[in-house]
């Protein structure tokens, strides 16, 4: 393997029910290289979103290894995992979650808050995304004035702020309908190919895969066959 | 997260619940009102009995007295029970010694003149203890109103209120505020002699000396306010005359040295030590400051209990701060899940619910200041009659000129400070716990939470 891109080993991420355990993610091995575009399929249940989550730093795992560009963040304390999180990773929601009393162009900026850019620098990197994305003509309007499209636009701009390697993006479509779903894809597939970055999507729908370099199956919490392994 | 950007973010959270953050701040207010106008009021009391104790100049000044000086003429009467203390001289050698202490600016000798009748300005009688000082040194002690301090002979200086005592007796029963004294700059004051010969119904009336007044002091202190001063030379020339008619006994050349004498130190936390070292050599000490100490003892326990029923108020604000940040918690709780999964860290969290919180008891704070700033003008607006009445009794005679001036409530410069970093502070302590319980969400819970 080599030290840029993501390595789990033997990843285990249990939920504790009462007296029940569930293995949401049971003994996971992947790999995704630098530059890959990964989609990450499965049932309902089957553990994507939590292997998405412990690569993104947002939750801890159970047990096993996430190597990240060369370093364990399974073992990283609380303010190392939030700087992964704010500078190597951009995370991208099915939900958006963006701030609804911020413009698109104050969501853009949050990230570069936390990393304490300068405003300056700040306020033009937020306008270049934004224009990026396609809504340079959006900048000023809240999350309640723009549409699905155009709200998980706003929040790939934003996961984009602090310029991660990395963007992880779970369902980012399924919020939306097919044509705007598409534009979204269209979006990431650019990302990967034209600046190289390394995308990992979690979806149902099968059509992604046209845009993947490569796709996992997940079930019940354990990676399918050999696809593309 | 930078300062900058902190607060930036806290205003706007603020701005969006406008509301709850008027009403938690309502507490706030109250509580800091509270605790500013209680104090002050603490304060103003003691303000009024501390100047009522307006006897001398200052804390930078004491009185020293000789309490053997009369005793020298009593030994003489009554035999040898008080002949202890008999060669205790407060004389110029003394004085030269209190000089070289360390911190003494001024000493001089406050000679009493003897007096055998009233002073008269034309035909109107007053009164008004002379004393004779060493002018070289009362220039450093006296506050000069008016006129000059450079006496020539039969030329004296009068302290503020001595004109107050030439005022007719019938003009004081006749009207109820205190008629105009009667201007005494320029004007000679007569000091009489009154002889009762054996058989007579009235004294025989005579002209001692005649007195110009060249100079007005201002208000300093009562052993200066309803005295008469002179250079020492000329006392003590004017104490043979007077005593030329006394047995050998009463005479003032039967006493050795002064009565008393005045001490001015640089600074009043001196006092003390030269207070000491002066008893030390068997004389008595007068100053304000054993009893300045006492009363401001007194006040202090009562501000205390003052601005302790206030900060009871403000804590119970500190209760609706911390509930008003666990709501926003739970409103925020997906916002929160979002900032860490950005980049924020549990510190940066944990800050912006802090500032938050403080926040709200800094404006609180600032709005209790300034209700306080009206209540305690409606306090000195309807307690002025108190003092006005009381105030005559309770300060002495003669202080009209001051009463206007006075007020119920006194606030320091340091008080309204104190009250807004304090609702602050107490902002702040009531958003820990909020705080921790933000930092500690987990982002995805969070991000999930509904
Ligand atoms: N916080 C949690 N507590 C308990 N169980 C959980 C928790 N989060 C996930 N699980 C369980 O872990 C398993 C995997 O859940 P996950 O959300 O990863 O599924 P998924 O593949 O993303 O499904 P979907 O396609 O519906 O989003 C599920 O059985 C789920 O019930
Ligand atoms: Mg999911």
């Amino acid at each position: 393997m080599t030290a840029e891109g993501i390595r789990t080993q033997d990843l285990r991420r249990d939920f504790v029910m009462g007296d029940q355990v569930v293995h949401a993610l049971d003994g996971v091995d992947l790999e995704v290289c630098e530059g890959d575009f990964l989609a990450v399929m499965g049932p309902s249940g089957s553990g994507k979103s939590t292997l998405l989550y412990l690569l993104g730093g947002l939750d801890r795992p159970t047990a096993g290894e996430i190597w990240v560009n060369g370093r364990d963040i399974a073992q990283l304390d609380e303010n190392a995992l939030a700087t992964y999180r704010g500078q190597e990773v951009g995370f991208v929601f099915q939900a958006f979650h963006l701030i609804p009393t911020m413009t698109a162009l104050q969501n853009v900026e949050f990230p570069m808050i936390f990393n304490r850019i300068p405003p300056v620098e700040r306020r033009a990197r937020a306008i270049t995304l934004l224009e990026r994305v396609g809504l340079e003509g959006r900048m000023a309007h809240r999350p309640t004035e723009l549409s699905g499209g155009q709200q998980q636009r706003v929040a790939i701009a934003r996961a984009l702020a602090n310029d991660p390697r990395i963007i992880l993006a779970d369902e980012p479509t399924g919020n939306l309908d097919t044509h705007t779903g598409q534009e979204v894809l269209d979006l990431l597939t650019r990302l990967n190919r034209e600046e190289g970055r390394t995308i990992v999507i979690v979806s149902h729908d099968a059509s992604v895969t046209r845009f993947a370099t490569r796709a996992v199956h997940l079930l019940d919490g354990k990676v399918q066959g050999a696809n593309g392994e | 997260m930078t300062v900058r950007d902190l607060l930036r973010l806290v205003l706007s959270n603020l701005k969006r619940m406008k509301a709850r953050v008027a009403m938690t701040a309502i507490g706030v207010i109250i509580g800091t009102a509270a605790v500013v106008v209680l104090v002050s009021l603490g304060a103003g009391l003691q303000r009024l009995a501390t100047e009522s104790l307006y006897g001398m100049g200052g804390l930078d000044e004491l009185m020293v007295r000789n309490d053997s000086y009369w005793g020298m003429m009593e030994v003489k009467a009554n035999g040898s029970a008080q002949q202890q203390q008999q060669n205790l001289v407060l004389d110029d050698v003394v004085l030269d010694q209190v000089r070289q202490m360390e911190g003494v600016i001024a000493v001089t000798p406050f000679l009493d003149v003897t007096m055998m009748g009233p002073l008269k300005l034309d035909r109107q009688e007053g009164w008004g203890q002379i004393y004779g000082v060493d002018m070289d040194e009362f220039v450093k002690v006296a506050k000069l109103n008016r006129g000059t301090l450079e006496l020539y002979r039969g030329q004296v200086v009068i302290g503020a209120m001595v004109p107050e005592n030439f005022i007719p007796w019938e003009e004081r029963e006749e009207s109820e505020t205190p008629p105009e004294a009667p201007e005494l700059m320029g004007k000679m004051l007569q000091m009489m002699q009154y002889t009762y010969n054996e058989g007579d119904m009235y004294p025989t009336e005579s002209i001692v000396a005649r007195l110009e007044v060249v100079g007005e002091l201002q208000q300093q202190g009562y052993m200066y306010d309803y005295s008469i001063f002179m250079p020492l030379k000329e006392a003590q020339r004017l104490n043979q005359q007077m005593n030329a008619g006394l047995p050998p006994e009463a005479q003032s050349s039967a006493r050795k040295g002064y009565a008393q004498a005045l001490v001015k130190v640089q600074n009043p936390n001196q006092a003390p030590v030269v207070e000491q070292q002066i008893k030390d050599m068997g004389f008595t000490v007068q100053s304000d400051r054993q009893e300045l100490e006492s009363i401001n003892q007194f006040f202090l326990i009562v501000q205390a209990i003052l601005g302790g029923i206030g900060a009871v108020a403000l804590l119970v604000a500190a209760f609706g701060i911390a509930n008003t940040m666990v709501m926003a918690i739970y409103e925020r709780t997906r916002e929160i899940g979002l900032m860490k999964a950005i980049g924020a860290t549990n510190q940066d969290v944990m800050s912006v619910f802090l500032a938050e919180a403080g926040s709200i008891g800094f404006l609180g704070g600032i709005g209790g200041v300034l209700l306080a700033i009206g209540v305690n003008a409606v306090i000195n607006v309807v307690g002025q009659p108190l003092i006005s009445q009381g105030g005559a009794g309770f300060m002495g005679p003669g202080m009209a000129g001051q009463e206007a001036a006075q007020t119920l409530t006194a606030t320091p410069l340091w008080l309204p400070v104190f009250a807004i970093l304090f609702a602050t502070l107490i902002g702040v302590v009531s958003g820990i716990y909020p705080a921790i319980r933000a930092a500690a969400l987990s982002p995805i819970h969070a991000l999930k939470y509904e």
